[in-house]
């Protein structure tokens, strides 16, 4: 009998986690390192106003759930162990300047929207663009859990299925010069480029919304919904189906540097010193982090190395957390009788979004935020305050993302004064909308690209690792010469949201790079038989 | 009649558990590959996390709880307030009624000095087992001594061990008097390995009498449901479920709450000196009765064992342990010169908890422990605890859901060749 293959995972993210499940349920000795003391990644449930006395949890980082495969969540059985999405009613609703608006409730054909511009014509191109964009989701969504699709089969896919507008736009145009084909009014544009990771006029951002489309809730396909106990839980599911298998989860342990010999990682040194061997190492901390601190000795990854900085992401988004003294009233919400649940967004108008794709990736402040908010803590009351709250008698939360901030101020890194400029902006932005929110607020919790770095350990200050343009997308996700989750060493991997097929909770990186190395395996050992017999 | 049954809700046929996976969280067995460890009821074998989480106390975040204001003291004290909370509902009890101490015997000793000693008048009867574990029987006969020397004469009486290996239940019920006042047993007997069947103990002795219950061989090994045990007090063991030694617990229940008085009393103790003397104004029995420096690590330990054995389910470290303690009995059946101890071998159950005690005619227990020492499989021979009654020493397999069938098969193997 062999001894089982020991695999190092560094990095405990939801991508790592699946890797150790897949793995250790395939008879590996699995140990995942993690530098916080808490797993997950940036897919945790956190309690950060505890410091002033409040139990509220919130979902950190990632907050809303929708991509996580349904594969994974069967096969790993996540329900059984504790994991349980829902979806918000009503889904959305996009706020506008002057009090316009556009509302999808959870019910079909019982939307409505106050928006001037629109026209009849608007209505029937705006219904036909998401029929589209749903359907491009369809036939993108098979292809992710294996990693050979190309940009040229996703295009060719497309056109037989007769959406050629978007064939000609997910990699060569914007989501902007794409919706032209469909609506003229631009508040509906300004709507849509609320719905994509990208600046909805440049490249990629058609890419971007299919993407978000390949969601699925309760069994709903393109729905997006939440999790109880909030997105940790999908952490702690993975965590579990792990360790059942058999995968030691160590946190607080932070690695210092890999050594090789030649092609080979041969040990992981940790902070501590300690050093410890094993056959197959997978980073799931993005690939910044390894080459340029794991590895950064290393002249053989120079390539990598200057790939990685010409590519650096310049945009990232950040994230706020209002404690609240009481449930806030939004003005628009109010006067149509809205219940506060679901999403609520802010769209600036479109060339405000237009000037910042210009502005911010060189390094200034967007003048508009687009926000996306949720009260996570109206819709599941076991992320609300489970004992009286000393700060805040309402106990709920207000979870902000702001979409999209320079991941650089100029030259510089991101400082707390900077987060405090945010901070201001974004309360301002909300005060558009609901003008009581800056008295209800008793604490705040900026996630800024700053405590991306700090806190989180994301050095390349974005959720995505890499851009999701199309010169990252498909084939073209892996590292310079090397097929996807490889890396120049014979015995390194990579599965963070820079690999195939990119970010989001969609655990499809760690379980794409478990079934090739699994694979691999099976192909090795095929090898092997015939030289043990001659021998 | 004997009654080894398993709790029945756990008996589900699909809580089986992975062994190879599990044995995966054990770092002593990739160290030891050749180990075969048969003495779990002695210690049970550290899982990584339990390992991690005291390293990490050491070398990371070592302060002490419950005294400063500094930011890693308040956490401390707030994970350790978190363990307590975890290992209550493992226990399925309030938070209030659950005391940290430093291990059973610990717990054993509190339960019987912090109960006994203001409680028992003159007069008053003890009744307890003198083939259990000492440190169930020796607290109280240290509780007679002291109260003598107040002038109070306890008795304390001994009901016996059936010949199958649980209590005789003829003389419980014979031993009952009007004055009987406290019950000392075991929940899963050390050396014989049966559940010593508290709900029958509690029919014959009445609602009245005050159990104490040593469940060092149950936590971690079955489901134990303070609330629905009929028992008054539950002592157990951090270190016989995974954890590291120094922790144990002891459950006190709510209607004997008022009646406990502390025997120790330390700088964190919520006692007034008054001209009257002292006056307690404790709202939990943890307050009551900790005090000192608590066992830090020990104590987080004990939340991560909690947390690996509810990831692992106890059900189905309830059902490896019962079928590998079948296995060990019918394998051991057809050995010659061997005589069971009370337990399965004499019982016959169909389930267990993962101990069998046994002898040779031929060569004596201490022997083989030396020749199996030799082959690297280490079990217990000896008095395991118990008042001597002149019989032969016991060889003691004890398991835990970490052993296999082939290691059974490897030890049967031994004692095959060591005996003929």
């Amino acid at each position: 009998m062999t001894a089982a293959k020991t695999v190092a995972i560094v990095g405990a993210g939801h991508n790592g986690l699946t890797a150790a499940a897949y793995l250790a349920k395939a008879g590996y000795s699995v140990d995942v390192f993690e530098k916080r003391d808490t797993l997950g990644g940036l897919c945790v449930t956190e309690k950060p106003f505890a410091k002033f006395g409040s139990e509220v949890k919130v979902s950190t980082v990632a907050s809303y759930f929708g991509m996580l495969r349904k594969e994974i969540f069967q096969e790993l059985n996540l329900e059984e162990h504790g994991l349980k999405p829902y979806l918000t009613n009503p889904i959305e609703i996009v706020l506008l300047d002057g009090g316009q608006f556009s509302f999808t409730p959870r019910e079909a054909g019982e939307g409505r929207s106050e928006i001037a511009s629109l026209t009849d014509s608007d209505k029937e191109g705006w219904q036909r663009f998401w029929c589209d964009m749903q359907k491009a989701a369809a036939i993108i969504y098979p292809g992710y859990l294996d990693s050979s699709l190309t940009q040229k089969q996703v295009e060719a896919l497309l056109l037989e299925a007769k959406l050629d507008k978007i064939a000609a736009h997910i990699f060569d145009g914007s989501l902007l010069d794409l919706l032209k084909l469909y609506v003229a009014s631009e508040d509906l544009m300004a709507v849509a480029a609320t719905c994509t990771p990208g600046f909805v006029n440049l490249v990629g951002s058609v890419f971007g919304c299919i993407h978000h489309g390949t969601a699925e809730t309760a069994g709903e396909f393109g729905a997006w919904g939440q999790v109880y106990g909030g997105m940790g839980e999908i952490t702690q599911a993975l965590a579990k189906v792990a360790q059942v298998s058999g995968a030691r989860l160590h946190t607080g342990c932070a690695v210092r540097s890999l050594a090789n010999e030649g092609e080979r990682i041969t040990a992981i040194e940790f902070e501590n010193g300690e050093k410890q061997s094993f056959d197959i190492v997978i980073a799931n901390c993005d690939s910044y982090v390894l080459f340029e601190k794991l590895l950064s000795k290393q002249p053989a990854t120079q390539t990598v190395r200057d790939y990685l900085s010409e590519n650096r992401p310049k945009v990232s988004a950040a994230k706020l957390h209002f404690l609240l003294k009481a449930m806030p009233a939004f003005t628009t919400l109010k006067k149509i009788d809205h219940n506060h649940k679901g999403v609520i967004v802010v769209a600036p108008p479109l060339n405000a979004v237009k000037q910042a794709s210009q502005t911010v990736p060189a390094g200034a402040m967007p003048e508009r935020l687009m926000l996306t908010m949720a009260f996570p803590t109206l819709e599941d009351p076991s992320m609300a305050a489970q004992k009286a709250d000393k700060n805040a008698s309402g106990g709920h939360v207000l979870t902000v993302d702001v979409h999209y901030v320079p991941a650089k101020i100029g030259e510089n890194a991101w400082s707390e004064k900077d987060d405090d400029v945010l901070l201001e902006m974004t309360i301002a932005a909300i005060e558009e909308q609901c003008p009581e929110i800056r008295q209800l607020i008793a604490h705040s919790y900026v996630v800024s690209p700053r405590v991306l770095a700090e806190v989180f350990n994301l050095a390349s200050l974005s959720c995505w690792h890499l851009p999701m343009t199309p010169q990252y997308l498909f084939e073209k996700r892996s590292l310079p010469d090397c097929a996807p989750y490889e890396t120049p060493f014979a015995n390194l991997y990579i599965c963070g949201a820079g690999t195939y097929p990119g970010g989001n909770v969609t655990a499809v990186n760690g379980h794409n790079l478990a079934k090739h190395l699994l694979a691999k395996q099976k192909a090795e050992a095929k090898q092997e038989v015939p030289c043990q017999l001659q021998a | 009649m004997t009654n080894c049954q398993i709790n029945e809700q756990n008996t589900d046929a699909t809580s089986n558990l992975d062994v190879e996976a599990f044995r995966k969280h054990f770092p002593i067995f990739s160290n030891h590959p050749d180990l075969i460890y048969f003495d779990s009821a002695s210690t049970t074998q550290k899982p990584q996390i339990v390992v991690d989480e005291l390293l990490d106390y050491y070398t990371n975040r070592c302060a002490n709880a419950g005294r400063a204001s500094y930011s890693w003291s308040t956490q401390l004290t707030s994970d350790i307030e978190e363990t307590r909370g975890k290992v209550a509902q493992f226990l399925n009890c309030e938070v209030k009624n659950l005391v940290f101490t430093g291990g059973a015997t610990d717990s054993l000793n509190m339960a019987a000095l912090s109960y006994g000693l203001s409680n028992l008048e003159d007069g008053d009867e003890i009744m307890l087992c003198p083939q259990d574990h000492k440190s169930a029987v020796l607290p109280w006969y240290n509780v007679q001594e002291m109260l003598q020397a107040q002038g109070k004469n306890i008795e304390i009486k001994h009901f016996s061990i059936h010949e199958v290996g649980d209590y005789d239940l003829k003389s419980v019920k014979a031993l009952l008097s009007p004055r009987t006042k406290v019950l000392a047993m075991a929940h899963v007997h050390h050396v014989f390995g049966l559940d010593m069947e508290v709900a029958k103990i509690r029919e014959i002795v009445g609602d009245v009498i005050v159990i104490s219950l040593d469940a060092s061989q149950s936590v971690g090994h079955t489901k134990v449901d303070a609330q629905a045990l009929p028992v008054d007090m539950i002592s157990f063991s951090g270190h016989k479920m995974f954890a590291a030694p120094g922790v144990g617990g002891l459950y006190i229940a709510p209607r004997i709450a008022d009646k406990i008085k502390p025997v120790r009393l330390g700088g964190q103790s919520p006692v007034a000196i008054t001209e009257n003397g002292l006056e307690y104004s404790a709202k939990s029995m943890h307050q009551l009765i900790e005090c000192g420096t608590l066992n830090i690590p020990a104590i987080l330990s004990l939340g991560k064992a909690v947390d690996f054995i509810q990831l692992i389910g106890i059900a189905a470290i309830e059902n490896q342990l019962s079928d590998l303690t079948v296995y060990l009995w019918q394998k051991l059946m057809d050995l010659p010169g061997l005589v069971f101890a009370p337990g399965i071998g004499i019982c016959g159950c169909d389930a267990g908890f993962g101990i069998v005690s046994f002898r040779f005619e031929q060569v004596s227990a201490l022997d083989l422990t030396f020749l199996l020492d030799a082959e690297k499989i280490f079990v217990r021979a000896g008095d395991h605890c118990t008042e001597k009654n002149g019989e032969e020493d016991f060889l003691r397999v004890s398991m835990h859901a970490y052993n296999t069938r082939a290691e059974i098969d490897q030890l049967v193997e031994v004692l095959e060749s060591a005996t003929s």
